[in-house]
């Protein structure tokens, strides 16, 4: 017999793959879905933060590198180095979670914020040391504020359609430390 | 969670730890071949493209449709406008047309006094915009052709009416357009009454301003831009687009080309194409000086070419 508790964390990785594989799928559609012009907020990142923040045990490392890579590989991006400082964004993320459990969302907010634009700069850092021609500053923070801008929506789309929330007290130690 | 720490996590955290350190580790260094050796992992980019791409194509189609319903829809509304806009553009239209059927007249009688037969090699194939592959900073699309029906890097890709950009990466049944205004786009042009010649530059805006211009009072807007052929990759004649003057008072390329809709495009076999692959071959000296400046350059190339051939 499968074990509830298991089923309902496999079943969300499913849900995880499945929302970042409609996430790329949107953004390949031949027809202009951005903002008068603006560039579109990374919502795959959204989502990641957001799902690692609440079930660290839903979004395992590896899934992270696969879908990024291929996000990478799909939206000709240098391959591997965005996904290689979001894998450590999220590392970094389930770390301080795991360490210093629950959080309002102000202050949540602000660590993701932070996180999102240590990312930018670390990207843009790693692009310029290795001599890759890399896009203006100003379109760069504008994707890293809207990413922050998107946050609450996406937190709040996650806990209404996937209802993903916090880990009751009974439940954390099931599956809370697994790979 | 912190609280209440299992006993095995003592176990299970290094290994977590590992796992991770392997995955950074792993992917940078996936980043750092593409950055070494660009041409072999773009092409392991062009075959996943070419994998996943077609298989997502019976999703697209629909929803690619409906939202052209949308759009058709949403133009009902502006109707009006668009009436007084099209009969505007008609009356300009009917002095064009005037003196377009003159100036195809001059020219049948010119091409006649010279016995001039136009080239038979400017063939084209035409394919379908499969996807719109571009992320913020990079304007490109791709194509339902591919090396199978003979594509090669560098053509050249219009629609009906003017350039829109080039091949850059060949799989077997897909191809990747770098457009015109893409920031790694550059065009060499002639700006048609002056004769100067000068580089459309793609900066991820809508209209790419024009570089290296010599003398630019004499520019107008409204001047047509035509490809130049310098450099080989665009034979000489293509329409690129019309010079306007950007809010910051710089020269730019309105392009001819329909961006907002890229459906059906051309890809002209218009040259014969050299095979790109290495970097350095996209700036390349022109075969013969090639041959007589860099002989030591040649036997280091040899075993590469050998090696890409059976992708042809």
């Amino acid at each position: 017999m499968i074990d509830p508790a298991a089923l309902h964390v496999w079943s969300h990785r499913v849900y995880f793959v499945l929302v970042c594989l409609a996430l790329i799928f949107i953004r390949l559609l031949p027809i202009d879905i951005g903002f008068f012009g603006l560039p579109g907020p990374d919502l795959m990142l959204c989502v990641t933060a957001a799902w690692i923040i609440r079930r660290p045990d839903f979004v395992p490392p590896i899934l992270i590198a696969l879908l990024f890579l291929t996000a990478d590989l799909l939206f000709q991006r240098p391959p591997g180095l965005h996904s290689a400082l979001v894998l450590i964004t999220a590392e970094f993320l389930r770390r301080r979670v795991q360490r210093y459990g629950d959080m309002t969302f102000a202050v949540e907010w602000l660590l993701v914020s932070g996180a999102f634009l240590a990312l930018t700069v670390a990207e843009r850092v790693a692009l310029a040391v290795s001599f890759t021609p890399k896009p203006g500053l100003g379109p760069m923070l504008l994707v890293a504020l809207l990413t922050v801008l998107a946050y609450p929506l996406v937190v709040l789309f996650s806990n209404m359609v996937f209802r993903v929330r916090k880990a009751a007290p009974r439940e954390a130690g099931i599956l809370g430390h697994r790979l | 969670m912190a609280r209440d720490r299992n006993s095995d996590d003592i176990y299970t955290r290094p290994i977590r730890r590992l796992l991770i350190g392997f995955l950074v580790v792993l992917l940078l260094a996936v980043f750092l071949v593409w950055r070494i050796d660009s041409p072999r992992v773009e092409r392991f980019r062009a075959a996943v493209v070419d994998r996943i791409v077609p298989s997502m194509d019976w999703a697209m189609v629909p929803v690619t449709r409906v939202a052209r319903m949308v759009e058709n829809f949403q133009s009902y509304t502006r109707i009006y406008e668009q009436n007084q806009e099209l009969r505007r553009e008609l009356q300009q239209m009917k002095a064009w047309r005037e003196a377009a059927i003159q100036l195809e007249q001059r020219n049948a009688k010119l091409l006649d006094l010279n016995k001039v037969r136009l080239s038979p090699q400017l063939t084209y194939v035409t394919g379908v915009v499969l996807a719109d592959s571009g992320s913020p900073f990079r304007r490109s699309v791709l194509l339902n052709v591919g090396a199978r029906d003979g594509i090669r890097d560098g053509w050249p890709v219009m629609d009906g009416l003017g350039v829109v950009g080039r091949i850059s990466g060949v799989g077997r049944t897909t191809a990747r357009v770098i457009l015109a205004t893409d920031s790694n786009s550059r065009i060499p042009v002639r700006i048609q009454p002056s004769g100067q010649r000068a580089m459309a530059a793609g900066d991820n805006s809508d209209t790419p301003p024009l570089e290296f211009l010599e003398a630019p009072e004499l520019v107008r807007p409204g001047d047509r831009v035509v490809t130049s052929g310098d450099g080989g990759i665009f034979p000489a004649g293509l329409l690129l687009g019309q010079i306007a003057t950007g809010p910051d008072r710089r020269l730019r390329v309105r392009l001819a080309a329909d961006y907002e809709r890229l459906e059906f495009l051309r890809v002209l076999r218009s040259h014969p194409a050299r095979h790109i692959d290495e970097p350095g071959n996209l700036v390349g000296l022109a075969p013969e000086e090639e041959e007589e400046e860099a002989p030591g350059i040649e036997d280091l190339r040899a075993p590469a070419a050998a090696g890409t051939a059976p992708d042809d």
